[in-house]
């Protein structure tokens, strides 16, 4: 809005002087700008920089199991390094208390474990998370290479397993689910030759599932 | 707008006015795109990589978990009306434009949630679950995360607000207004993001239930949640900054760590209840404690911002009521918080008339309103909101 008394030009609110600019920005604008910037990439940038410059140094050691809550327990690949999830005895708040969650990866294999409610069997849920990958962009191709197999575990748990190709790289689903209401999917991905080299190792996770109900 | 005259009232009374009016920047229009401001280009900077970060979040999974997504869009959606019935109603005395808060909006919603608290959460996260164990990243990681990352990003709403529009964002009130605006989007979009990710945790399988239960859960949490507590860190950081009557940068500075502090209890209530007192620890303090000093915090805070917006209305008024238009306790009364406007609509004899005294309180934020638009000169506009009064008054 122009101003004007007595017919002569007094100021316009939204000119900023030649004098106040820096690169024809208004120089009083530098600092609130030049402070949030920094702000966010500190925070968006520099903090998770630092992160990824953080080794994970929690190895998996023999005897480790992964608590899932509620009696849950897995035994994580040894040697693997631990990206999410507690471990049986960790140092809890509430004792005993688990993650239905958990991560781990090695040499560019990762294996994911999700816990959570689901009404049906195990077939039901391999079903399930194929009808989702097959429909994930994070998946491209998704197709389910080898026909789903029954896999029986250590405590006597019955699932079923199967292995998946796509264009994002190769993988292995299972699927478990457990008399108290509660479903399990295991994926683990990377190429088909990491895989083959750990066959043995996450043949052995998925053969360790056991539920016990907590006394 | 045509200039008629100068405005009634004694020239202390006017010179009052011309203060309030300068001070609180009331009238002064918003622009949001200012190519010479260095706070419009990081305001589209972050706008933008929020946008494309929320794209390429709910993207990658909106084949497989849409009917999820979208349950939550539509419920959060709804929740946001009350939300912005009742910070409508609080966004008085010298108002802030609907833009301003629709940009605090845009960037709690965007720029703090996905730009900046999505990335710098999990790298927080992951760095405590490094250092110090995934057992105590469990229990404490989250409040030790979400009170940084969140309540700095949407306070840089308030940063941005305060170097695109230094006139109109002036007082603690204008920071806890702000800051509360600046909460919703992030809650909005925060509650939404859950309904997604709840939604992937149930396997995809019956999505609306999953959704479902998220909004049982989170939108009566909210309501002691991101809009109260980046209300009182933006109140704290006005002070703070010294952008109020006075100095008062300790008080700022107790306020913003009060709202960090809130928030990190809210996130780590499982943690913090179980070790007072085990599990019905939890349930105290989700149900009882926690809403109770939240509110507290909230309405601390509102007490102590809110007397200078008043003053202001007061000063803006005050040569109203030396013209004889409005009386001085239509003024008090206009200026005033509910309880205020209460008891002077109380104080008529007869339905009517307090109807009446309602409406002539409303007539006159409304002049006030005018005023403010015109710059504290009169105006047609003015003159019509003065008439409207009288007619009001005249109706008995």
């Amino acid at each position: 809005m122009a101003s004007t008394y007595g017919g002569r030009h007094v100021a316009v609110d939204n000119w900023v002087p030649v004098e106040r600019r820096w690169l024809g920005l208004d120089k009083r604008t530098l600092l609130p700008g030049l402070v949030v910037f920094a702000i966010a990439i500190l925070l968006r940038s520099i903090i998770p920089s630092i992160d990824q410059a953080t080794p994970v140094d929690d190895v998996i050691e023999a005897g480790d199991r992964l608590n899932l809550d509620n009696g849950l327990t897995i035994a994580p690949p040894v040697g693997w390094e631990l990206v999410d999830g507690i471990l049986v005895g960790a140092d809890t708040v509430q004792p005993g208390a688990g993650s239905a969650s958990a991560s781990m990866v090695q040499g560019g294999v990762q294996a994911q474990i999700a816990v959570s409610s689901f009404a049906g069997d195990a077939g039901a849920l391999l079903d399930q998370v194929n009808r989702n990958d097959s429909r994930s962009d994070s998946r491209p191709g998704f197709t389910v290479s080898a026909e789903p197999t029954a896999i029986t575990t250590v405590g006597g748990i019955t699932g079923a397993v199967e292995g998946y190709t796509s264009a994002a790289g190769d993988g292995l689903l299972a699927a478990f689910t457990f008399p108290d209401g509660r479903g399990m999917a295991v994926e683990v991905a990377g190429t088909s030759e990491q895989l083959a080299a750990r066959t043995s190792q996450i043949d052995a996770m998925l053969r360790s599932v056991t539920l016990e109900v907590p006394q | 707008m045509t200039t008629l005259d100068q405005a009634p009232g004694s020239s202390a009374a006017l010179t009052a006015r011309a203060g309030a009016l300068e001070a609180s920047g009331w009238g002064v229009p918003f622009r949001l795109v200012q190519v010479r401001n260095l706070c419009f280009w990081v305001f589209a900077l972050g706008v933008a990589g929020g946008i494309y970060e929320m794209l390429r979040y709910f993207g990658s999974g909106v084949h497989a978990y849409g009917v999820g997504l979208g349950t939550g869009i539509v419920a959060f959606a709804v929740y946001t009306v009350p939300w912005l019935i009742l910070l409508s109603y609080h966004n008085r005395y010298t108002r802030l434009p609907g833009k301003l808060l629709v940009t605090a909006v845009v960037w709690g919603a965007a720029g703090a949630a996905f730009w900046i608290a999505l990335p710098a959460n999990g790298a927080f996260l992951s760095l405590y679950g490094k250092i110090f164990g995934h057992g105590w990243a469990n229990d404490w990681g989250a409040g030790l995360t979400a009170p940084i990352n969140e309540e700095i990003g949407k306070a840089l709403a308030l940063i941005l607000l305060i170097g695109l529009a230094p006139r109109l964002v002036r007082s603690p009130f204008d920071g806890l207004i702000i800051g509360a605006y600046a909460g919703l989007g992030f809650q909005i979009i925060e509650d939404v993001l859950y309904a997604y990710n709840g939604t992937i945790a149930n396997f995809g399988a019956d999505q609306v239930g999953s959704a479902l239960n998220v909004v049982l859960v989170r939108a009566p949490s909210g309501l002691f949640g991101h809009v109260l507590f980046s209300a009182v860190f933006c109140a704290g950081l006005m002070w703070l900054l010294g952008r109020g009557a006075g100095r008062h940068r300790l008080r700022g500075a107790l306020l913003m760590l009060g709202a960090m502090a809130a928030h990190g209890c809210w996130d780590n209530m499982g943690a913090i209840g179980y070790s007072l007192a085990g599990t019905i620890g939890i349930s105290l303090l989700w149900f009882l404690v926690l809403p109770i000093a939240d509110l507290l915090l909230l309405w601390l805070t509102f007490r102590l911002a809110v007397p200078q917006e008043q003053a202001w209305l007061r000063d803006i008024l005050a040569p109203e009521a030396e013209s004889g238009l409005l009386t001085e306790e239509e003024v008090t009364a206009a200026a005033g918080g509910w309880k205020t406007r209460r008891r002077f609509r109380k104080a008529q004899h007869g339905h009517r008339e307090r109807k009446r005294a309602k409406h002539i309180l409303a007539a006159a934020n409304d002049l006030a309103q005018e005023v403010a638009e015109a710059g504290g000169h009169d105006t047609e506009g003015v003159e019509h909101a003065r008439s409207e009064v009288r007619r009001l008054r005249a109706a008995a």
